[in-house]
């Protein structure tokens, strides 16, 4: 039977219902299990009976990594989902700005310069800084056309140099010890992380999810290309500016806590896009809340998983993300041919 | 009533003059054709007068000047169609006739009744009602074609600029579109339409455009326009010409060998 309207507008809720619920089940499995040999009933019963010392685990170690997974996650999401709609080229992703590179490199600067261990907030803000100034490059770059090609170019410029200079920082690194920081750092972690990285990034990451949710019409409009999208009213100019703006917020707020973690941005929207309608605005909810969903299950494997050192999560993301980037290059091949 | 008034309207490209001093006017319940060669400017002057390349002179819309018109109430007046327009996602037909009724929504207001009205007749007026649930990517050349003038038809705007809507449709579909297009024109709205059908312009439109070089060459009824006289000049070629159940018609027949109107 064809469906009616109002029947894609229900399934669009229920989708957002069944993504809302598996956040809320991973979030409490990402407080209730841990290292400890505890069962979770056991944890919660534990917790209810007033075991301090397990009570400052779960909050103060789980809580603040179980919500950094889900604003990070959400951020990577939701931004990706929305670059592919300006874009309108289904293997955009946040780090094809260059963003996430710029403010690994401020992360690396940090740390190269000693200046993350006079003030633990000072990474943080570098990469920030590192996101900023990508951004001001990326949009003087782009600015004089507007075609996503030559955005696209200029995210590669930007990208690339901020990791050459990155790589240059790790060759001059003073020391083993300052070297494997670095990388470490870059390889993307929540661990050790606190409910301090949590309100540095928060800020940041809301502003950028508000511009990049009020462009969801637009990018609908977007399908039918620019000059089209244009006639229906739509000022590309203001449209691209709240993408970008948007991006450099959240994926820049997102890699000062977290280091890079790729390709979260890539799949949860391709996950959600065919249950959608393929409609560009209709997956940047949806993208938001599964790509929380994948990083706190990533998290969650990474801490539970019986390795000889902590896994880093960008490490398990790649390796879970390149077989289905790999199976989209396939199957975009497919379809061009 | 005049709709859309055109003065000397100039348009460069990269630095390049592709159309000169052109001027025109579109009234309520007219169809006009845009005709002229490859490269003559066609393309370029209706994106002009969509206000969607910058250009000098002057354009009025009921009027208004375009460029005092918000944008909102710009793309409510305005109703443009790109030529051998693509998709970049599959949409559903219906979803994809939706988006005519953006210019008609504040930014998070769902679509009311009116709209949902607008987008049925759209559907059923370009005869693909039955397809309304199937994806963009999917569909054949033709309903592709109707689809996308589906979405131009949904905006309900007076004044619609279509850029070749016929192109690469077989010869019952271009008939069909052009008796939309007449429809909508008869509906009291004023609609230019760039073809390169000599035939459906002469039949189907109430006055004819000649564009050659970015240059207006010749305007007014198909008879004028049409001359073998303008044909040689803008098209270069020759046509069989004649008249059948009282509609003339128009057939490209011969190349011009003679040179005497080319540059070097």
């Amino acid at each position: 039977m064809i469906p009616a309207p109002a029947d894609d507008i229900r399934r669009y809720r229920r989708i957002n219902a069944a993504l809302a619920a598996l956040l809320a089940g991973l979030t409490v499995a990402g407080l209730l299990l841990g290292s400890l040999p505890m069962s979770p009933w056991q944890t919660l019963a534990n917790l209810v009976g007033g075991d301090e010392r397990l009570a400052v685990i779960v909050l103060e170690i789980r809580l603040p990594r179980v919500l950094l997974s889900l604003l990070v996650g959400a951020s990577l999401g939701l931004s990706g989902a929305a670059l592919q709609g300006l874009l309108r080229n289904p293997l955009a992703e946040p780090g094809i700005l260059g963003v996430s590179a710029s403010a690994g490199l401020g992360a690396v600067l940090a740390l190269y310069f000693g200046l993350a261990q006079i003030a633990t907030w000072a990474l943080p803000v570098c990469a920030l800084l590192g996101a900023l100034l990508a951004t001001l490059i990326l949009a003087l770059l782009a600015a004089r056309d507007s075609s996503p090609l030559s955005l696209i170019l200029a995210g590669v410029a930007v990208s690339s140099l901020a990791v050459a200079l990155t790589s240059l920082a790790l060759n001059l690194a003073p020391n083993p010890l300052a070297l494997s920081e670095m990388v470490l750092w870059l390889l993307g972690s929540l661990r050790d992380r606190g409910l301090s990285d949590v309100a540095l990034a928060a800020p940041f990451m809301a502003v950028g999810w508000a511009l990049l949710l009020s462009a969801g019409r637009e990018l609908d409009a977007l399908t039918l290309g620019e000059d089209a999208a244009r006639s229906l009213g739509v000022g590309l100019g203001w449209l691209r500016t709240r993408v970008i703006g948007g991006t450099a917020l959240t994926v820049g707020a997102a890699t000062a806590v977290t280091g890079s973690v790729g390709f979260v941005g890539l799949i949860a929207p391709h996950l959600l896009r065919p249950w959608l309608g393929y409609q560009p605005g209709r997956v940047l909810l949806p993208g938001a809340l599964a790509g929380a969903a994948l990083l706190a299950a990533a998290d969650l494997a990474v801490r539970l998983l019986p390795t000889r050192q902590e896994l880093m999560l960008g490490v398990v993301t790649a390796l879970l993300g390149v077989p289905f980037f790999v199976h989209l290059l396939l199957r975009a091949r497919r379809t061009l041919s | 009533m005049i709709l859309l008034e055109a003065d000397r309207i100039g348009v460069a490209l990269a630095g390049r003059r592709v159309v000169h001093g052109v001027s025109l006017r579109a009234a309520a319940g007219q169809l006009l054709a845009l005709l002229g060669p490859n490269g003559a400017g066609k393309t370029t002057l209706l994106a002009a007068l969509a206000g969607l390349r910058p250009f000098h002179g002057s354009v009025r819309f009921q009027g208004r000047s375009l460029a005092s018109l918000s944008r909102r109430e710009k793309a409510r007046a305005l109703a443009y169609l790109p030529q051998g327009q693509t998709v970049h996602w599959p949409l559903t037909v219906r979803r994809l006739v939706e988006l005519g009724r953006l210019p008609h929504l504040a930014p998070w207001q769902p679509p009311a009744a009116t709209d949902r009205l607008a987008v049925e007749s759209a559907l059923q007026r370009a005869g693909i009602a039955e397809l309304a649930e199937r994806p963009f990517d999917t569909l054949s050349g033709g309903e592709r074609a109707r689809t996308l003038l589906a979405r131009v038809l949904a905006v309900e705007a007076p004044l619609v600029l279509a850029d070749e809507p016929v192109a690469s449709l077989d010869p019952y579909h271009q008939l069909r579109v052009m008796e939309l297009l007449r429809d909508y024109a008869d509906g009291g709205a004023a609609v230019i339409v760039v073809l390169h059908d000599l035939t459906l312009a002469a039949r189907f439109c109430d006055e004819l455009l000649l564009l050659r070089e970015g240059v207006l060459v010749a305007r007014g009824s198909a008879e004028s326009v049409l001359s073998a006289h303008h044909l040689a000049g803008a098209y270069r070629v020759t046509a069989l010409r004649g008249e059948h159940e009282g509609q003339r018609y128009v057939l490209p027949w011969r190349r011009q060998t003679a040179k005497r109107d080319e540059s070097p």
